[in-house]
């Protein structure tokens, strides 16, 4: 069973490894985007095997499903979508000076970890009767609430704030905007033009009769 | 509990097989007659015009964005349900209070338009 | 099915095969199963839709192919596959190859924790019904490839509009279930289906209701808004007239199917069905208790199950069938209620879509969650949780004073908020009104 279990360990991390080395080499953004999406699938996968199924669904809910969708409008919204013609900001030997650096910081994060965690160490045996550690979701909901508050409340602070602060960059008002009315508006406003609404009209009286100069069509349509 | 996951692992790969059957099938049964004119873009009948690459309206995004944050939201509380039966009171405002902060956010977004489509 | 494989083998032909593989054998079969099964909906799907719509529109529908036009889905898949499949030259060819299986892949892969009778679930996750909607949600991903990579302004804005109303409607949907998970404390779909036995009133609520299989949540106030809620983000999420603006075919074509044909086509039509069926399915699951109905849990109670292996087989079925015949009775009778709202409504415009979703359906069910936080507070809690004046009512009191509390809740919720949303329709609709008629009024000066 290990073996089989290590087998399929295998193959996600390649499919992890395969897809992010594609997000970074592919020269089409669109394509770099799908396979970060294959990425982020393969972390769920992941997730699943180390029988973590909340996490692992929560990474398909909030990674596949929607910051695939976020990064892929964002895409849209930009103009130049493949990266034929694109200038690199740097070449040649400052380019592998550049990733040796970001390899070594990297390194630097990660090797202590690597080097003080005690790999390969069996779990404790559970003593008999405790139930199987995989209610997960419940406890977690009893966590977030009492030891994990703070924590919790400064999410849902941090939501929030990004929320405002993406309305604060990217929304225009609405007075540099226009809307196209549809034929009812455009129609209701026409009657308004021609003959702006008498001010003690009661309701059901037929409308009055049309005043000198109504909007003939060839105006409206300038 | 792995047994649970074998299966679904059995019907991802079921279900990632399922539409490429009846592709390779059809690719035997159609007939193969590409010309340009077919393999034109469609355009209702003109040729295309323009480029294709229209910029689309920030709205898009800041409706995606707030998909997001209301998803994320939602991951935080399902744990939360799950457990509600046994938090009582102080659970309940634990979360009323997350609750109503990203309200807040939401009020904020309509109040200030953004949930207008123009 | 692994008891059933397990009696077949291990006991009558007694080989004695170790658990796994008879665990994969029963997997297996389940799987060919459910996937065949469901290609038979959806031509079936397509067959009650096109008479259904055609009896309203006082037509008569396919009539031809077979006995009253039954064979028409069949002769309808005879041509997807032998019609020509045009790839346009300037398309992504991959990634337009790749979006239909992605579209298809994920509405198969949400059959496996659908649950069809007592008993008779493929797999019954955890986390079951959060598995349901993040596994739905991918299929919004297929969408835009396959807009991305037409290279058409209709597919594109098919594809865009298609996936911000999916986007826009998941948080609805799934924001009325949490109400429906507060109620039941438990994210699997069969112990959700258990939750509701009973007679109207469900019998987790209050001991000593007679179980005929009808303590639906659609009975709870709490339920009724979450299910009007989910049903018409189902309804915008299956792309559904009045929501099918993504394929609105006298504005944009067929939106991101422009450039499809042929099979391909077939697939992402396929989807389309197979997820309105699994969304009706998720809906009769959720809040119409699924396979329970009156007798089925009597019947499954004497039949062999995990807590009564000496029953008898006979049972099994007779609850098999029944339950099925129910889940599917419910399911249709959703579908039918589609198809009558494609019959009865006019399609929505984007702006009302958008503004449907985020300014009334998202308060509404914020405040169903309020809701029912007071009815599981009032049928539930004692005073470890906070909750002292219950302590000494008798359970259905406690059932009434719940019910009489979020009834008034929901229903002033329903109101104050369509009240509003009202107002900021109107206003909105005057300002744009003011605003066109000043750029207006320049222009003719």
């Amino acid at each position: 069973m290990a073996t089989v279990i290590q087998i399929i360990f295998g193959l996600i991390a390649a499919l992890i490894v395969g897809a992010a080395v594609m997000v970074v080499t592919v020269r089409n953004v669109i394509h770099a985007a799908l396979w970060l999406i294959a990425c982020f699938f393969g972390v769920g996968a992941l997730y699943l095997l180390l029988e973590a199924e909340f996490l692992a669904v929560v990474q398909v809910l909030v990674y596949v499903g929607a910051i695939s969708i976020l990064i892929l409008f964002a895409i849209m919204l930009t103009r130049q979508v493949t990266g034929e013609g694109v200038r690199q900001l740097v070449g040649g030997w400052r380019l592998w000076l550049t990733a040796a650096i970001s390899a070594l910081l990297f390194a630097v994060a990660i090797v202590p970890t690597v080097i003080s965690h005690s790999w390969n160490v069996p779990a404790p045996p559970a003593p008999p009767g405790t139930p199987e550690p995989l209610a997960g979701v419940a406890e977690l909901g009893r966590a977030f609430v009492y030891e994990f508050l703070l924590q919790f409340q400064v999410a849902g602070v941090l939501l929030t704030v990004a929320l405002i602060g993406a309305i604060v960059i990217a929304f225009e008002e609405r007075a540099r905007r226009r809307r196209v009315l549809t034929l009812a508006e455009e129609h209701e406003l026409r009657k308004r033009l021609a003959h702006p609404p008498p001010v003690e009209a009661p309701a059901g009286e037929p409308a009055p009769a049309p005043r000198a100069t109504p909007i003939s069509e060839g105006e409206v349509q300038q | 509990m792995l047994a649970n996951y074998a299966f679904i692992a059995i019907f991802f790969v079921a279900a990632v097989t399922f539409p490429l059957a009846p592709l390779v099938l059809a690719f035997f049964l159609r007939p193969k007659r590409p010309t340009p004119i077919k393999q034109s873009t469609y355009e209702c009948g003109l040729e295309a015009i323009g480029d294709l690459r229209v910029q689309f309206k920030v709205q898009y995004y800041l409706y995606a964005l707030a998909f997001v944050i209301f998803d994320i939201e939602v991951v935080f509380l399902y744990p939360w349900a799950v457990a509600f039966n046994q938090l009582g009171l102080y659970g309940f405002t634990a979360a009323a209070v997350f609750l109503i902060i990203l309200t807040a956010g939401l009020i904020y977004e309509w109040r200030k338009g953004a949930l207008e489509w123009v | 099915m692994y008891d059933i494989v397990n009696g077949l083998i291990n006991t009558t032909f007694g080989w004695n095969w170790p658990g796994w593989v008879i665990a994969l054998i029963s997997h297996l079969l389940v799987t060919t199963l459910l996937f065949a099964i469901a290609p038979f909906q959806m031509l079936f799907l397509t067959y009650y839709e096109r008479r259904a719509i055609a009896r309203m529109q006082d037509r008569i529908g396919p009539n031809r192919v077979g006995p009253a036009g039954l064979l028409q889905p069949i002769a309808d898949g005879v041509k997807m596959f032998t019609k020509e499949d045009i790839v346009p030259a300037a398309a992504d060819r991959w990634v337009h190859f790749l979006a239909p299986c992605v579209v298809v892949a994920p509405t198969m892969l949400m059959f496996a924790v659908l649950p069809w009778g007592p008993g008779m679930v493929p797999v019954d996750l955890n986390v079951g019904l959060l598995f349901f909607f993040a596994i739905s949600s991918i299929s919004a991903v297929g969408l835009l490839m396959a807009g991305l990579a037409s290279s058409n302004k209709f597919a594109l804005l098919g594809a865009m509009r298609a996936v911000a109303q999916m986007v826009s409607y998941e948080i609805p949907a799934v924001l009325s279930l949490l109400a429906v998970v507060m109620l039941t404390g438990t994210l699997s779909i069969v112990q959700l289906i258990e939750a509701q036995a009973g007679l109207f009133i469900s019998s987790a609520d209050v001991p000593g209701v007679p179980d005929l299989g009808l303590g639906w949540f659609i009975f709870t106030p709490v339920g009724l808004l979450a299910f009007i809620v989910f049903f018409i983000a189902a309804l915008a999420e299956g792309e559904r007239t009045p929501f099918d603006i993504p394929e609105a075919d006298s504005e944009i074509v067929a939106g991101y199917m422009t450039e499809y044909s042929g099979m391909k086509f077939g697939l992402f039509y396929l989807a389309q069905y197979v997820l309105n069926f699994l969304l009706c399915a998720i809906a009769a699951v959720i809040f119409f208790g699924g396979w329970q109905g009156p007798g089925v849990g009597w019947l499954y109670d004497r039949a062999i199950s995990p807590a009564n292996p000496d029953g008898n087989w006979v049972f099994n079925l007779l609850a098999g069938f029944l339950g099925v015949f129910y889940l599917l009775a419910k399911t249709y009778a959703f579908f039918f209620v589609m198809v009558w709202l494609r019959g009865a409504f006019p399609r929505l415009r984007v702006d009302q879509l958008m503004d449907f979703g985020w300014k009334f359906l998202i308060p509404l069910t914020l405040v169903n969650i309020v809701s029912a936080a007071i009815w599981v507070a009032l049928l539930r809690w004692g005073p470890e949780q906070g909750i002292t004046f219950t302590q000494n009512w008798t359970p259905i009191l406690r059932w009434g004073v719940a019910f009489a509390v979020t009834l008034a809740v929901n229903i002033v919720a329903y109101i104050a908020l369509a009240r509003i949303f009202a107002a900021s329709q109107a206003e909105q609709g005057r300002i744009d009104l003011d605003e066109y008629r000043d750029t207006l009024t320049a222009t003719l000066r």
